[in-house]
């Protein structure tokens, strides 16, 4: 099988053939981060990617200033597909509140949803736990995800 | 009596329009920045001086003593305003593909819009004294300011409760 994923930070260099990784130990948060500041090289497909990546930070919160709509529509996705996504992870009623008046919940789907929509390459979930069955990959894009038991393999980090 | 208000009151209009766009530019830059520390000794320096330290004839020269004034007090207070929003919503926004300064005007810009009125009416209070002496007129700008930090502390707690 082809190398679909690659990542090199320092002296270390993550591959592997698959499209869903998880990514285990102490430093997966920093990794996580690093590739979505653009810091840390990632290639999909011996191709090297640079940001819009869909990226879950690790508190898993919306922009506070903006609705969970502007928030889906963060990257500039139609209002069709956002209004699809948003169905999906079950926010429909809510989309044109401000995100800091959502609950707990709500936020961390909402902050899911923006990340989904900011790119069809690359994924990168800092904690997917609980929302896992929530997700819908197209075919094609990668995961790299923290506590994602959907995952094909491991990477320690 | 009127006369000192009215002209209190346009000084530190004027002064404050010319200053908020440099405060905000510079107090994002040192809360987002490595800066030198005798960079933001500097900048605190004119903040305990007193209104008289800076003499001025004429409009112009109100005008700019207020605003060399009220430059640093309301630079601080932006600084102040962009540590509290923090850099990790500007995080998210380069991972989402923003630009440097895509990420300025979507994200920090609205996140700090509180700190940043506060920092115009505090710079508002700063210069409006330079030009006026009277009891009265020092008081006007004070209860403004008071009222913008409460309402800034009001702000602060409420995010950081959410």
């Amino acid at each position: 099988m082809a190398e679909r994923v690659k990542v090199w930070s320092g002296r270390r260099e993550w591959t592997a053939e698959v499209d869903r990784v998880e990514l285990w130990g102490p430093d997966a948060t920093r990794l996580l981060e690093g590739i979505a500041l653009g810091r840390v090289p990632v290639s999909v497909d011996g191709a090297a990617l640079s940001p819009p990546f869909g990226w879950l930070p690790p508190d898993r919160l919306p922009f506070p200033h903006l609705s969970a709509r502007e928030n889906l529509g963060y990257t500039g996705a139609s209002r069709a597909r956002v209004d699809a996504v948003a169905e999906r992870l079950g926010l429909t009623e809510v989309l044109d509140r401000r995100s800091r008046s959502l609950d707990r919940a709500q936020r961390e789907r909402v902050a899911l949803g923006r990340a989904v929509l900011a790119s069809d390459r690359l994924w990168l979930l800092d904690g997917v736990g609980a929302l896992a069955p929530l997700l819908d990959p197209p075919p094609g894009v990668v995961i790299l995800a923290r506590d994602f038991a959907g995952a094909a393999t491991r990477w320690e980090v | 009596m009127l006369a000192e208000i009215v002209t209190a009151t346009w000084v530190g209009i004027v002064a404050t329009t010319l200053v908020l766009p440099v405060a905000v530019g510079l107090g994002w830059l040192l809360a987002r920045r490595r800066l030198p520390a005798w960079l933001e000794v500097v900048a605190w320096l004119p903040v305990v001086l007193p209104p008289g330290a800076f003499a001025a004839s004429g409009p112009g020269g109100q005008v700019l003593a207020a605003a060399l004034l009220a430059l640093p007090l309301c630079t601080l207070v932006c600084q102040g305003a962009f540590l509290r929003v923090g850099a990790r919503w500007g995080h998210v926004a380069t991972a989402l593909g923003d630009t440097p300064r895509e990420r300025f005007s979507r994200v920090d810009l609205p996140l700090a819009m509180p700190g940043l009125l506060a920092a115009a009416a505090l710079g508002f209070a700063r210069a409006a004294t330079v030009a006026a002496a009277g009891g009265l007129v020092l008081a006007i700008p004070a209860l403004i300011v008071f009222g913008s930090l409460r309402h800034a502390h009001d702000e602060a707690l409420e995010a950081a409760d959410g």
